[in-house]
């Protein structure tokens, strides 16, 4: 594996071979010889012979591939990289092949020069000669602990090495200031800060000393500048990458973790290569540990060597030898295997942050396009749609090989619910149908017609094909764990109807509520819940549904569990798996920050730690969630985190409130004082921490009346407004889920059914609205829930007197709005700057909205703080559609 | 001593073509070292390198495969971006896979323009007799989107050294020329073009490094 290369026009033994002798290269071309030629340090001051030349001139002989006779009529043999001196030459022995280069001439003939490491028929002296000289420097140091040898090792001036040490400690400082991309800014600090490390280790002495003694000696050494320089400050520099590739990050995570049931064949390689996979996977699980982004190549250059190590196969079969067709969903697998969260990160790391160009760069290169490759398509979601595809044969075939009826009915039974057929599922459950009777099946008006002629069919069936509800597959598992693992939201009342146990755990300790979580499933969460199903409920390795679905990052169902936790107090947020972490570690390792400040706001604890000693500070990757968790520890509780700021993560969907663990109120002044520094979101929204909620009983009467809502809103009140903050978290969240438009969360909060069809009435919003006073649909779940509790007010307002259709307007979430207009929300509702919707409609230029207030009847003359009327505003908005509008409207 | 033509390239090339194609074989037709092959150290044919000397010019071929399966098409930008030239092999006795060609040659053409050099590979002419693809058909499309059209045979190794040969001839032409009309202001998207002035055995300009034993002492 020697990457020794030169130039061979510099060389003399080559230059005096084509310059003296011209006819032997020309001869060489016609006949396609191999021309062997030693390396430049052995022969820049010697002089050959004709001989010489013969000696290092190969002929192929014709009868075995691997043995050649020189044009002086000695005998070679060449194997494995090595030439084997045979008769004729002084001395017998094998050479080393350094690299081999295929020269053309005009003609287009070639011929082969071989580059080695010795001369040929010379007497040994040179070499021994060679060796007593500087240390050789032809191979590139590739470790730190080489790095740290060449630069400080032999004779390193200690003088150096402590301004060296010096000047890197103030680099770390730079990269805490650091703000901007990642590419170019980040890259040209570091490149810039090598260059200042490179001067400084150009001006010792030594050093100099050594640069003179050897050409390669300098290359050696800028590598091991950079190194050394990555090492001391890689802890700020990756961190920085780090934060700025966290949402690529978590996204990827997301991915990974729920593929983490993802097998070879999935991915359509060979069975052949798994042999290779467990030492790759080790050598990849190592990544991290290193520190430079130079060793990290190296490591993913091992990880790919080890991949690519012949297997016993591929003695026998040439179709093994591995294209990238096969690395790369090797690599996919790697990486959906390993324990690394960072991958991006690592990428971006790796990718720009060598600033050395070394022989091997084309190759790294091609590591890393091999690498972005395997994370761009993890990223696409490509490895989980192409599994469908890949089971149904698989089912296709168990079904044919199998005999017995009644496997066959299980079989058949296990499809169904995984594609949902509810009608066959409900069928089979109730034995009246035989796994043979498709033709019987067919024949029925409908599949769950009970007419008397189909009465009369399925009754002819026998029932052996007839399934229990217990039934389970292979993997323990039972129709409910396939219903919640394949989402099949209808199926789980069927079969929780008709007797599967919602607490039934599979091989692998897993109930029905652990598929949910993995996969998801938000809505059969609740619905499993309902039915029995424990949401404390502990796996194999320790694992609550809360941690699956922390560890995958589905934010929405965390959600929905907790939610229940805050009605009936079951889940233990802080619970630890056998590892001992608890949902906060896994989030916080995967970098859901949604997740983090959500467990946070459900009290989560940020000091427990898991078995090795790590709180969740310690295993988080993003600066933001070791922000967040570092203030809560920092407070103490009753503990406030700080307000996210907008991050770019489409995960996030929890409320930028200020959250209080302690929902007892406080003292009035402290309470406020813990919301003021929260107070502003931004210049175009002023909800606020503070809030108040109005019972307005006259409504749709006349426009709220302004001394009343000034005497509600003003801020000295904070009796009621202690009293009222469980509330006031309410109104942040819907305002929060306007913003986001998420309607269903509107809904909720709001204590609405799915309802959007135009029946006005607020009265209807209640129990009238369920299917059926007793049903259990996710729908009327929900409402039940809700007529318990505190759904909020239409016109709940906050302590800037905002209401929800302000937000909307403000929000631009049309939806939202209209079905608050169609609800019945008070029109001219004022914010305590007597701001009506209708104002921020015209401020906004959201024609649409005018219009449909200015239609249901929104008085379009009402003066706001400074006087003005809705009309002012549009003028000063210059826009004409608006204008005329409130003009045919006054 | 070739004098001040003399130069050194570091050349990318891609592979592009369908999984049963041959690709694999080809490439490793070429590149086929007859003093390793009883050694096999890996097992991979998806990145190969070759030195090659033409007429005093040394280049250094990285010869990159491509992940060719029609799930993993997406990521082929990934592959190819910054490659100098690419190899598009079909499969004489399978129409399908020229159309494939086809579609390749039209995205490369979209994404890289005309700064690659292509060659459309006929693979297997030792199956003649099943050709589907009819010569006049092929080499008149390579011809169309400027392209060289070559006959080759991985199991009879025909074609193969010549197609890489006229590849690196005409990477080096286009490097040439580039350099020529934008003297110093290399371009970024040809980053792996990397011109070393052979004259200055420091390596501190960022250049290739890759010439070991350069200066005289």
């Amino acid at each position: 594996m020697s990457r020794y290369d030169e130039d061979l026009y510099d060389n003399p033994f080559y230059t005096a071979l084509e310059k003296n002798y011209h006819l032997l290269l020309d001869q060489a071309s016609s006949s396609h010889l191999i021309v062997c030629v030693p390396k430049y340090e052995l022969v820049k001051d010697a002089s050959f012979s004709k001989t010489d030349f013969g000696d290092h001139i190969l002929l192929a002989s014709t009868d075995q591939d691997d043995s050649f006779t020189s044009l002086t009529k000695h005998h070679v043999q060449i194997l494995q990289g090595q030439i084997i001196l045979g008769k004729g030459y002084k001395v017998a022995k094998e050479v080393a092949i350094l690299f081999e280069e295929t020269f053309y001439n005009s003609k287009d003939e070639s011929y082969r020069v071989l580059c080695v490491s010795e001369v040929f028929n010379r007497a040994v002296e040179k070499g021994n000669a060679n060796k007593s000289t500087s240390p050789d420097y032809s191979r590139l140091p590739t470790s730190y602990n080489e790095f740290y040898q060449l630069l400080w090792g032999l004779q390193g001036s200690a003088k150096t090495k402590e301004n060296l040490d010096k000047l890197l400690l103030t680099f770390c400082i730079d990269y805490q200031k650091f703000s901007g991309p990642v590419t170019p800014t980040l890259v040209d600090l570091v490149s810039g800060q090598v260059t200042r490390a490179m001067q400084l280790v150009l001006k010792d002495s030594l050093v100099k000393r050594h640069i003179s003694q050897s050409d390669q000696y300098i290359s050696s050494l800028k590598i091991s500048v950079e190194n050394y320089l990555m090492n001391v400050v890689h802890k700020h520099l990756f961190a920085t990458i780090t934060n700025c590739m966290k949402s690529n990050d978590s996204n990827l995570n997301k991915k990974n973790r729920n593929l983490v049931d993802t097998r070879l064949e999935h991915l359509h390689v060979r069975a052949e290569y798994e042999e290779n996979l467990p030492g790759s996977r080790k050598e990849l699980s190592k990544l991290n540990d290193f520190s430079t982004p130079f060793e990290r190549l190296q490591c993913l250059k091992r990880v790919v060597t080890l991949l690519t190590r012949p297997v016993e196969a591929a003695k026998s079969d040439e179709s093994l030898m591995m294209a990238t067709d096969d690395l790369l969903p090797l690599l996919i697998y790697l990486i959906i295997r390993s324990p690394i969260p960072n991958w991006f990160a690592n990428l971006t790391y790796m990718k720009h942050f060598i600033l050395t160009k070394v022989a091997e760069s084309d190759e790294f290169s091609f590591y890393l396009a091999t690498l972005e490759a395997a994370l761009h398509f993890i990223l696409s979601g490509n490895v989980k749609s192409s599994k469908p595809t890949q089971r149904k044969p698989d089912g296709g075939v168990g079904r044919q090989a199998s005999t017995g009826s009644f496997t066959s009915a299980k079989e058949k039974f296990f499809q169904y619910v995984q594609y949902g057929d509810e009608a066959a599922v409900r069928l089979m459950l109730k034995g009246s149908r035989s796994s043979s009777s498709d033709d019987v099946f067919s024949k029925l008006c409908h599949p769950l017609c009970d007419c008397e002629t189909c009465l009369e069919l399925t009754a002819s069936v026998d029932s052996s094909g007839a399934v229990t509800p217990m039934v389970r597959d292979d993997m323990g598992r039972t129709a409910l764990h396939l219903a919640a693992l394949y989402g099949q939201a209808g199926l789980i009342d069927i079969l929780s109807k008709n007797g599967c146990l919602a607490d039934a755990s599979d091989f692998l300790g897993r109930t029905p509520l652990h598929m949910a979580a993995l996969k998801g499933h938000q809505n059969i969460i609740l619905l499993l819940v309902h039915f029995g199903g424990e949401v404390r409920a502990v796996d194999n390795e320790g694992n609550t549904p809360l941690h699956l679905c922390a560890k995958n990052g589905h934010e929405d169902c965390v959600k929905a569990i907790l939610f229940l936790d805050s009605l009936k107090s079951r889940v233990d947020v802080n619970a630890g798996n056998d590892m001992g972490e608890t949902p906060l570690h896994l989030a916080a390792k995967w970098g859901y920050d949604g997740i983090v400040h959500f467990l946070l706001e459900c009290e989560a604890d940020p000091r427990v730690r898991n078995r090795r000693r790590q709180a969740p500070m310690d295993v988080a990757q993003n600066a933001d969630i070791k922000k967040a968790l570092q203030s809560v520890m920092d407070e103490g509780p009753p503990l406030v985190i700080s307000q996210k700021p907008d991050v770019s993560t489409s995960l996030i969907n929890v409320p930028a409130t200020p959250i209080t663990r302690s929902p007892q109120p406080s003292t009035p002044r402290s309470s406020n004082d813990v919301m003021s520094p929260y107070v502003l979101l931004d210049a175009s929204q002023e909800s606020v921490g503070g809030f108040q909620v109005i019972d307005v009983r006259s409504r749709k009467d006349v426009p709220m009346v302004d001394n009343s809502s000034k005497a509600v809103m003003s801020p000295v009140k904070p009796a009621v407004a202690s009293l009222d903050r469980p509330n006031a978290h309410q109104i942040e969240r819907l305002f929060k889920a306007i913003k986001q438009k998420d309607l269903p969360l509107v809904q909720f909060y709001l204590g609405w059914v799915e309802d959007t069809s135009p029946l006005p009435s607020p009265d209807q919003v209640t129990m009238e609205t369920m299917c059926h006073p007793l049903c259990q649909c996710v729908k009327c779940v929900n409402i039940q829930r809700h007529s318990m509790k505190d759904a909020l007010e239409i016109d709940c307002r906050n302590k800037k007197g905002f209401s929800p259709l302000h937000i909307c307007v403000i929000e631009n979430n049309f939806d939202v709005f209209e079905i608050l207009l169609m609800k019945g929300a008070l029109l001219d509702i004022q914010t305590t700057k007597h701001i009506t919707p209708l104002h921020l409609a015209c401020y906004h230029d959201r024609q649409k909205m005018v219009e449909e207030l200015v239609n249901h009847g929104a008085s379009v003359n009402i003066h706001d703080q400074h006087g003005e009327i809705p009309l002012h505003l549009a003028c000063a908005r210059s826009s004409p559609a608006i204008v005329q509008l409130l003009l045919e409207a006054s | 001593m070739a004098g001040g033509g003399n130069r050194n390239f570091n050349f990318k090339a891609v592979l592009l073509g369908e999984g049963c194609v041959g690709k694999t074989s080809l490439v490793l037709r070429y590149v086929e070292n007859k003093f390793n092959d009883k050694h096999l150290t890996t097992l991979q044919a998806s990145f190969l390198t070759k030195k090659l000397n033409i007429g005093g010019k040394r280049v250094n071929l990285s010869i990159w495969d491509t992940a060719g399966q029609e799930r993993f098409h997406a990521l082929g930008p990934i592959y190819y971006r910054d490659s100098n030239g690419a190899i598009l092999v079909y499969d004489i006795t399978d129409e399908d896979s020229f159309q494939k060609v086809k579609s390749w040659v039209k995205e490369l053409k979209k994404m890289l323009g005309n700064d690659i050099c292509l060659c459309i590979a006929g693979n297997k002419i030792d199956l003649e007799k099943d050709r589907h693809v009819t010569v006049a058909e092929a080499e008149a499309y390579a011809a169309s989107v400027g392209a060289k059209h070559f006959h080759t045979s991985a199991k009879l190794s025909k074609g193969i050294e010549e197609m890489f040969l006229e590849l690196a001839k005409n990477m080096i032409e286009k490097a040439d020329s580039d350099t020529a009309t934008r003297p110093g202001t290399g371009k970024n998207n040809r980053k792996s073009v990397v011109v070393v002035d052979d004259s200055t055995p420091s390596r501190q300009a960022g250049g290739g490094g890759c010439c070991g034993g350069g200066g005289s002492s």
